[in-house]
């Protein structure tokens, strides 16, 4: 039987059929294939899903038209922050063969952006230039203040631990050290005693004068010792009273201890300025963060690891560079434009990118943009930016000018007892952005108009003294510097409102923390008093009983002194 | 039976081999990337045995899935890529056209290939055994 070839050479009927299905996906499937791809492509550049609505792609040219793109905010993934209704892009053939994408021209039309939302409180997981505040002074401040029982004086448990309760407690145990002491020299001199006594009882029956003479002596010497040890205790009753008065001179700092227990906020608010500016700081630098943190990265891959995907490891993509090797990505040209003439809320929009590519290093990048967004209540923004990493050297400039725009719920505090903020207001924006060799620098100039402030607090004082600080200040001013290390700027804030907010807090703090301040010294000075009154008592009562002791058995043996002498 | 009666009578030892190397190409790469395709297309169009290669692919990916071979080809891939010297090969592979498309430039599939080629003496002797035990025609 003749053997069969290594190779089935009848495949004309399977080529036929492979073909025909690669047909059938290019003019079925393709489309809807390239439109996941860009939907992929562009949500991991904006960290949050982006969907088309329609993708063509056309061999001739080739060329792609995409129509709707809706780019979801990042911080509100539920929600639209920037549409575009049109992008024809137009590709070249060579680059595309080697899986790489090169457009040679394009543009977009129809852009909306929809109205700005606040951000999102700080996430970790969100990158961003701006790091969140350290401190919470004002959040703190305004709990102390919202707080009913804020000048209730702490219960008797903290109490146990000032200076002078320790003390206290120490000079009794020294006392019953002492009183023990008396008891003991006490006890021995009567057990003494009281053989003399027996003895000059059994001297008197005997009527011995020489023995009559010993004994007297001897009882002669137990007064003595009666009288020196009476002496001793009121000595050692006065050097233990002396010590109870000093318990006076811990009062000051049993009045600090119970002020550190009470945690009262500072009252130099040094964060103020960074947390009421790193919040709007964020929001208007957002664009300074997608470039940095989401534009840069996104273009400029070297590695990247791919996402699990049907129970297998994607493993990781390496792109490479080469003088003749296109770039990734390339965009040449791209044109923006937008004409807001149908009043549907798209803006004025024209913009221009020209050279934006996955290679920096070989093609700087140029961006301009200018836009009026009427839906936004954005007007007259400018902005210009640049991706330049020629040499090996980076640099990296973007320049924001915005004329007017919408500042909508910014809230500086939020906590149960107090939602502090701006309601709204009408602000301007100057954002310079300059990123050098692995040096940043920031700087960013904001300001509010026409603000009005939100104040909901449950306490009506805190609500009055922010009132009070923020009515007349209609006028904003924020501005914020960062500089140092690309990914751990040092920022400093500067605001008039911040100053407005800190001498109105320290005010009223001041006045609170001098009254309670006069609560905790009149209840400690109450506490010292009482503890020294105790002391005083319990020491008169048990020096007493001692001195009372030796007085009776003084007396005991008078009497046997003077019975003796008589019968002499 | 008749599978049996068709690879024993009239397959040759390359035929064998070939289904098997292509089978465990399949397997061992990720799903649906490029150089699957294309592997797969060529196979459909081209290579005899086509319940040996479907049948290898099946087991090995599922040997793949079971014994985590993926970390292994990953590494291996990574490495490939990573390595100072091979970087001028790739530049040039990835200036070639059609050639990226295979995603030879993904350590996943660089690994896996590579897996492939490494177990060439293995299918060789698969094949030569099943070749050499099969009942003469």
């Amino acid at each position: 039987m003749k053997r069969p070839g290594l190779i089935r050479w009848n495949f004309f009927v399977y080529f036929v059929v492979i073909f025909g299905l690669g047909f059938a996906y290019i003019f079925l499937g393709l489309d809807g294939h390239v439109k996941r791809l860009i939907e992929h492509k562009l949500s991991a550049f904006n960290g949050a899903p982006v969907t088309i609505e329609h993708a063509t792609f056309k061999l001739s040219g080739p060329r792609i038209e995409l129509e709707k793109l809706e780019f979801k905010d990042p911080s509100h993934p539920e929600r639209n922050h920037f549409e575009i209704g049109k992008v024809h892009l137009e590709l070249e053939w060579q680059a595309l063969l080697r899986n790489r994408l090169v457009i040679t021209d394009s543009f977009a039309s129809n852009a909306i952006l929809y109205p700005l939302q606040p951000l999102a409180p700080f996430d970790a997981q969100i990158k961003s230039l701006v790091a969140p505040p350290k401190s919470n002074s004002l959040a703190s401040a305004s709990d102390f203040l919202s707080n009913p029982s804020r000048t209730q004086l702490p219960s008797d448990d903290v109490w146990t631990a000032v200076p002078s309760f320790q003390a206290t407690k120490a000079l009794n145990s020294e006392l019953d050290t002492q009183v023990a002491a008396w008891t003991k020299q006490v006890d021995a001199l009567l057990e003494t005693d009281h053989q003399q006594i027996d003895a000059s009882k059994a001297a008197q029956t005997q009527d011995s004068e020489a023995q009559n003479r010993i004994i007297l002596g001897q009882l002669e010497k137990s007064r003595l010792e009666l009288n020196q040890l009476q002496a001793q205790v009121k000595a050692d009753g006065n050097v233990i009273l002396s010590k109870v008065e000093t318990l006076t001179e811990l009062l000051p700092h049993d009045v600090t201890v119970i002020r550190q227990g009470v945690k009262l906020p500072n009252l130099e608010f040094n964060q103020l300025a960074a947390e009421l500016g790193a919040q709007q700081t964020r929001a208007v630098i957002d664009i300074a963060d997608s470039f940095h943190y989401r534009l840069i990265p996104w273009l400029e891959k070297k590695e990247q690891a791919l996402a699990d995907a049907h129970g297998r490891n994607q493993g990781t993509e390496f792109y490479f560079s080469g003088r003749l090797l296109p770039p990734r990505l390339w965009i040449k040209k791209l044109e923006l434009t937008s004409k807001d003439n149908t009043g549907s809320g798209a803006g004025d929009v024209i913009g221009r990118i020209s050279d934006l590519s996955s290679e920096p290093s070989e093609q700087p990048a140029h961006m301009s943009l200018q836009a009026s967004f009427s839906k936004a209540e954005i007007s007259n923004v400018q902005l210009e930016a640049q991706i330049d990493h020629r040499g090996g050297l980076v640099d990296d400039r973007l320049a924001l000018n915005v004329a007017s725009f919408p500042v909508r719920d910014l809230d500086f505090v939020n906590t149960p007892a107090l939602r502090m903020g701006i309601e709204q207001a009408t602000a301007t924006l100057n954002l310079e952005y300059l990123a050098q060799k692995d040096s940043t620098v920031v700087n960013a100039h904001n300001k509010l108009d026409k603000v009005s402030y939100r104040i909901e607090s449950t306490g009506e004082p805190i609500k009055k003294v922010f009132d009070d600080a923020l009515s007349p200040l209609t006028s904003l001013e924020l501005d914020a510097n960062g500089q140092g290390k690309t990914d751990n700027l040092q920022w400093t804030y500067t605001s008039n409102l911040s100053d407005r907010l800190r001498s109105a807090l320290q005010q009223v703090l001041s006045q609170e923390y001098a009254e309670f301040n006069a609560r905790i010294r009149e209840r400690a000075d109450q506490k010292v008093r009482d503890a020294k009154k105790a002391m005083e008592t319990r020491l008169v009562t048990e020096s007493d009983a001692v001195q009372q002791k030796i007085a009776v058995e003084r007396d005991e043996i008078q009497t046997m002194i003077e019975s003796i002498t008589k019968k002499k | 039976m008749a599978i049996k009666a068709r690879y024993s009578s009239r397959s040759s030892f390359l035929q064998i081999l070939l289904a098997l190397l292509w089978g465990s190409w399949l397997g061992f790469t990720p799903t649906w990337l490029t150089l699957q395709v294309i592997v797969l297309f060529l196979a459909l169009i081209f290579l005899r045995l086509p319940w040996v290669w479907m049948a290898t692919s099946f087991a090995v990916s599922w040997v793949t899935g079971a014994f985590l071979l993926d970390p292994l080809m990953n590494e291996m891939g990574l490495f490939l890529l990573r390595f100072p010297g091979l970087n001028h090969f790739w530049t040039e592979m990835a200036k070639a056209p059609i050639i990226p498309w295979t995603q030879f430039n993904n350590s996943m599939v660089l690994g896996s290939f590579l897996l492939g080629i490494l177990m060439i003496p293995f299918w060789a002797y698969v094949a030569w055994n099943v070749r050499r035990r099969a009942p003469v025609a």
